[in-house]
């Protein structure tokens, strides 16, 4: 009939389940999890219900129209401006009140008021409130309200599709809220049956365990500590099971390529320089990355996540920081790019930048598994067998190292760059919910995992390439004609370039081929590894890698010490964001100073963390005291 | 008789009186339900200065407690 879309707005209090009508509705896979303010910016989508089109606007949650941070802007400015042509308003079964305060000022904007624009009220998280005891009288609020009221759990189809129907019949129709005046509390109060006066009991119980004043701290630990060891030493046997898979098919695809008229310069590239490091990419990677992002979601989807926040809040405190931070560390755990835009839950513009700032220092995705990898070599090189419960607890000690130094840069930030003192805000300590096992296996393996597996492959073929032209070709100025291929007395680029950068890696206990690759790796961090790894196999060392402890061999033969995997990451921890990172912080801060600043704290923290840990090692003189290092 | 809202123990329920929060935390605060004449009570309280967790409206919030300070409550009697 008519070609343009109805615009549906769903909006509600945070942390409501906003997002996962969304996903449920669209079948988009926005972010969710179980705190508030996950969603900081509007998303759309589109999905259909008999026969019609509609568009679908996801708003970050809002405690009221009265803004006070950036997030909530978007919500107000977004439903002021009357481009919705209905209003889904979702709130929460266990607490209906806030959910009504909100719906009296969302029904009182003239762009809804006086235009008629339908508002349909969804009671969310039914399902959960029933559990608790708590009984919601619909048909009196419907009475009351005089517009669409109904109950959902978005995550029964049955709902879904009742509240299609329900926007179906709807939309279109203008309604009328001249005679509507309700007091939110007192509705509150008639509606709502608690059958059970105790029903948090079982929560507090649980909070007063995880906020302890020791217990908390050690759960946090215990919790960090376990999903790395379940993540490495889980990752062990797949890991290998890869590894055997990919390279008994490296011989048989030689002999097709080969039999396919490849040239053998061409297969030697194909085959064993780009191939095989994408089958070690993916059989070092994909095991533990498999394991780490299922049950990081989980914690995540649980609403663990605002208990460490609250735990961890004097120390943000003490840094004149906001607690919020913690959250954001978090997300920035999964992507730095992501905890950066994450950073708008925080209302204080001097907070919110330190937050900006310092994000960058917890690892992301991609650089998770190149400290998987450097913790394994670490012990290969030092000498020792690697348990995974010591791999584990490095891992471990590393993360709290990366808080230290968030902490720690926090604190020097407010005292110099961002001087002031830390202002009021509030946290929400959501209800616990069961996460949906199934749903976090396939969102995390699909999503996270392969994404970044995908990104890595993606990115590293054609690093591939441009390692081995590097490799191959010589700058012979403009007399020789620029570029010739290299030869014994023509040094390559890449040799040159690496070079050029060895005193500097030296220093810090790496060399010029690693500070390459993180210069190359730029683009996305999860490259890093495969690069260095082409770049020193081009050097002429193409050995068959048989397990891939034999690596340590190579690097070995690259002069590589236990120093070596150490300082890498230090350095891996703390270096310049990623350009996607990069470009966020420019688009949340709007200054170039501040993106400048962002990049050059974390690197010269890692280069004085680098170089202070290189020139101890060589102070101490273990060199001459640990066996296997030559 | 009216005590800030960090006098107040775990498991103790309290009438908002008045907030003598900045307007924009006060504002904040009433959204959430921390406004005259509701009733809070206190879930969790960290030991010395930490951070405080109120019932408020059916939801936990955690304030600190500086600004837990600036709230005026009278303690309800059971």
């Amino acid at each position: 009939m008519e070609k343009t879309r109805t615009v549906v707005a769903l909006t509600g209090n945070p942390n409501v389940g906003k997002s996962t009508i969304f996903n449920g509705l669209t079948g988009l896979r926005q972010h969710t999890g179980n705190w508030p303010g996950v969603t900081v910016t509007a998303a759309g989508g589109t999905f259909s219900a008999e026969g019609r089109d509609y568009f679908l606007i996801d708003l970050p949650g809002v405690y009221s129209l009265d803004t006070r941070s950036r997030e909530e802007e978007v919500t107000r400015d977004f439903l002021t401006s009357g481009l919705a042509n209905l209003i889904v308003l979702l709130c929460d079964a266990t607490c209906l009140e806030r959910g009504l305060h909100l719906l009296k000022q969302v029904l009182s904007l003239p762009a809804v008021h006086d235009r008629g624009t339908p508002v349909i009220l969804c009671v969310n998280l039914w399902d959960e409130a029933r559990k608790k005891g708590i009984e919601t009288d619909l048909s009196l609020l419907q009475d009351v309200l005089q517009i669409p009221v109904l109950p959902s759990c978005a995550r029964s189809k049955k709902d879904l599709d009742h509240l299609r129907q329900v926007i179906r019949e709807t939309s279109g129709q203008r309604f009328c809220y001249d005679c509507l005046d309700f007091s939110p509390r007192q509705l509150a109060a008639e509606a709502v049956r608690f059958t059970r006066p105790d029903y948090r009991r079982r929560e507090e119980i649980i909070d007063r365990l995880v906020t302890g004043p020791v217990l908390g701290p050690l759960i946090m630990l215990l919790l960090l500590f376990g999903v790395f060891w379940l993540s490495m030493a889980g990752a062990n046997y797949p890991s290998r099971l890869l590894w055997d898979l990919l390279f008994s098919a490296e011989q048989p695809l030689a002999s097709v390529l080969s039999a396919l008229g490849v040239s053998p310069r061409a297969v030697d590239c194909l085959v064993f320089g780009i191939y095989r490091v994408l089958a070690w990419v993916v059989s070092v990677m994909l095991p533990p990355m498999a394991i780490f992002f299922p049950l990081f979601t989980l914690l995540e989807d649980l609403g663990y996540l605002p208990r460490a926040a609250f735990n961890m809040d004097r120390a943000f405190q003490k840094c004149r920081a906001c607690g919020k931070q913690c959250l954001t560390m978090a997300m920035g755990l999964g992507c730095n790019a992501v905890g950066v835009t994450g950073c708008r839950i925080i209302d204080s513009p001097r907070e919110r930048l330190i937050a900006i700032l310092t994000n960058a220092f917890l690892p992301c995705n991609g650089r998770l598994p190149t400290l998987f990898t450097m913790i394994s070599l670490f012990f290969i090189l030092a000498g020792t067998a690697a348990s995974s419960l010591a791999s584990a607890a490095a891992l471990t000690l590393l993360i709290l190292a990366a808080v230290a130094m968030t902490l720690a840069s926090s604190w020097l930030l407010s005292h110099t760059l961002l001087r002031g003192l830390p202002s009021a805000f509030t946290l929400e300590l959501p209800p616990y919910r069961r996460p949906q096992i199934g749903k976090v296996l396939i969102r995390s393996v699909l999503d996270r995992t392969l994404f970044v597996l995908g990104r890595a492959a993606a990115v590293a073929a054609p690093a591939g390439l441009v390692i081995w032209l590097l490799a191959n070709l010589s700058f012979a100025g403009p007399s020789g004609g620029w570029l010739v291929p290299a030869g014994p007395d023509s040094p390559s680029l890449l040799a040159a370039f690496t070079g050029l950068l060895d005193p500097l890696g030296r220093l810090m206990g790496l060399d010029g081929v690693i500070l390459a690759a993180f210069l190359l790796g730029f683009p996305a961090n999860e490259i890093v590894l495969p690069i260095m790894l082409m770049a020193y196999l081009q050097a002429g060392t193409l050995t068959q890698l048989e397990e891939i402890s034999a690596l340590s061999g190579i690097l070995a033969a690259q002069g590589w010490t236990a120093i070596t995997p150490l300082c890498l990451m230090i350095f891996c921890l703390f270096h310049w964001p990623c350009s996607t990172t990069c470009l966020t912080i420019h688009r949340e801060t709007g200054s170039l100073k501040w993106t400048a600043a962002a990049v050059l704290l974390p690197t010269a923290a890692g280069i004085l963390l680098c170089a202070a840990a290189n020139g101890l090692y060589h102070l101490l003189g273990l060199v001459s005291h640990l066996p296997g290092l030559i | 008789m009216v005590i800030p809202l960090t006098y107040i123990e775990p498991g103790v329920q309290a009438e908002v009186v008045w907030i003598a929060s900045s307007p924009s935390m006060a504002g904040r605060l009433d959204d959430l339900g921390f406004s005259p004449g509701e009733t809070v009570s206190c879930v969790l309280k960290k030991p010395g200065k930490g951070m405080r967790a109120y019932l408020v409206r059916g939801a936990v919030i955690a304030l600190r407690y500086e600004n837990a300070r600036e709230i005026f409550v009278q303690p309800v009697a059971d």
